[in-house]
């Protein structure tokens, strides 16, 4: 309780009283009031309006007219890619095609070609032309009496659905883009290859031109203009189709709809959208 | 000003405030500007890796001229791309392309062939067909020293055997006796000295698919 609600002249009361020093009980702290009230008026504000000007700076910069994704025949396009193993003939046309429509340096591969030898004597041995020129031709024959039986299979870039490549970048250099293709960003990559030991394929790997990781592309500059990529073009044997897996009238759906699809380590759950035909339990 | 209690409240609102400002300058100067455009990544190297040069020519590129070709090619090996065997064809296309423009209507072209004629057909035959462990049964296969003796060619030391007795674009065919010479032009406007090919073929073709 203070005095001035006791009886008698208020006046009198209340200036005889020690004034606390509280909130706007003066004229000298209400001066403070409007001075601190003024300077955090204008910090805020001025803190407020740099964030999105910053924002709006940095967006107006670059106008980027490409889109991800497209919508043909009233569908999304998805790709998809099949390898019938039991048509290829290990010609390597595919890896020098790759090789000369991506620059990609000697001794590294985005796809290649594993031979699946079986013995008689029950063991499995694989090899693969490592100098991407002429394919097996120029390793040295195998004696066929000792061989059961032997095969091909291209690998590449699985292209998976859940790929542990762009999980482990730390710059989102890796992306997959709205069709389905698995790309990496060569600016924004600082080459730590954590991308290539994630992989469970192998088809990851540090350009030795460029230091960024590299990967097959499915050849995202020829598919966006309507082109095939290179390994599908040049295949004589039509062992790889490629296509568009949304469309129910295109190559590869009819062809994934008659055969019997398998993926390389399902049991990884990546979701690989590069199909084959024709694997057996030792390919992986 | 403040008491003891507000000022530090103060001060740790400043902090706050400064930090956040700090976060977000620094995350707009390394944040490239198209990142998050259309997912967590930098939206203009879609762009870019769209816009990559096609080095390979298709066969569309091939048959845009060469329109009988389809045709010509045998069943067997109506797969076969033309770079195959005939090598990159964008130095053929571009000289093309500057003949058309200079060419008068109804003249005849002349366009560089050079490079495009293989000059090791051998090597591009067995290339696909010599045998070996892992290619299938079904595809014709030989070996190179046992068909020449089975066969007995004119001349098999040359790098052309081959079409002593088979046509590469279809052959399923027996070779006419001016094989080889014979031009697949398809328009008469594409057709070109048929002497100027070999003549100017050079010798790293061979071996380039």
């Amino acid at each position: 309780m203070s005095c001035c609600d006791k009886k008698g002249p208020k006046d009198a009361c209340c200036e005889t009283q020690t004034q606390p020093k509280g909130f706007m009980d003066t004229a000298e702290s209400r001066r403070e009031f409007i001075w601190d009230a003024v300077k955090n008026f204008t910090f805020g504000a001025m803190t407020l309006t740099a964030i999105p000007l910053f924002i709006e700076k940095a967006d107006a910069e670059e106008v980027h007219t490409g889109k991800d994704g497209k919508e043909v025949k009233g569908h999304t396009v998805l790709f998809g890619y099949l390898v019938d193993t039991t048509k290829c003939i290990g010609c390597g046309g595919c890896m020098l095609a790759c090789k000369k429509e991506n620059d990609v340096p000697d001794g590294q591969f985005r796809t290649w070609v594993e031979r699946y030898v079986y013995y008689k004597d029950g063991s499995v041995h694989v090899d693969v032309n490592t100098k991407g020129t002429f394919a097996f031709t120029e390793l040295p024959p195998l004696d066929a009496k000792e061989v059961d039986k032997a095969f091909f299979v291209p690998k590449l870039c699985n292209h998976c659905v859940d790929t542990p490549c762009i999980q482990v970048c730390p710059v989102g250099a890796s992306y997959k883009t709205k069709e389905g293709v698995v790309l990496v960003d060569y600016e924004q990559c600082i080459g730590c290859a954590y991308c290539v030991q994630a992989c469970p394929f192998g088809t990851r790997f540090i350009n030795t031109k460029t230091q960024t990781a590299d990967k097959c592309t499915w050849c995202y500059h020829r598919i966006e203009h309507g082109e095939k990529p290179a390994c599908v073009d040049v295949c004589p044997t039509g062992t790889r189709t490629f296509g568009d897996i949304n469309d129910p009238e295109s190559e590869i759906s009819k062809a994934l709809a008659t055969n019997r699809i398998d993926v390389l380590k399902s049991y990884l759950g990546t979701r690989p959208k590069t199909r084959y035909i024709g694997l057996t339990a030792e390919v992986v | 000003m403040f008491s003891r209690d507000t000022l530090h409240l103060w001060i740790l609102a400043g902090v706050l405030v400064l930090a956040a400002v700090g976060f977000m300058t620094v995350r707009n100067l390394t944040v490239p500007p198209s990142f998050g455009q259309f997912g967590h990544y930098r939206g203009a190297a879609l762009q870019t890796a769209a816009d990559k040069e096609r080095k390979l020519t298709t066969r569309g590129d091939c048959t845009a001229c060469h329109q009988t070709l389809k045709h010509e090619m045998g069943k067997s090996h109506e797969r076969v791309h033309c770079i195959e065997c005939h090598g990159q064809g964008k130095a053929h296309m571009t000289a093309c392309a500057v003949a058309k423009a200079a060419a008068k209507p109804g003249e005849n072209l002349i366009c560089d062939k050079s490079g495009l004629m293989p000059t090791n057909i051998r090597d591009i035959c067995l290339h696909c067909h010599q045998q070996m462990v892992g290619r299938n049964p079904k595809h014709p296969q030989i070996i190179f020293e046992e068909h020449m003796k089975d066969n007995d060619p004119k001349d098999p030391k040359s790098p052309m055997v081959c079409m002593q007795c088979h046509v590469p674009h279809d052959p399923s065919q027996e070779p006419s006796d001016d094989a080889g010479d014979k031009d697949d032009a398809a328009k008469p406007a594409d057709a070109a000295t048929p002497t100027a090919a070999p003549a100017a073929a050079t010798p790293e073709n061979g071996g380039d698919q």
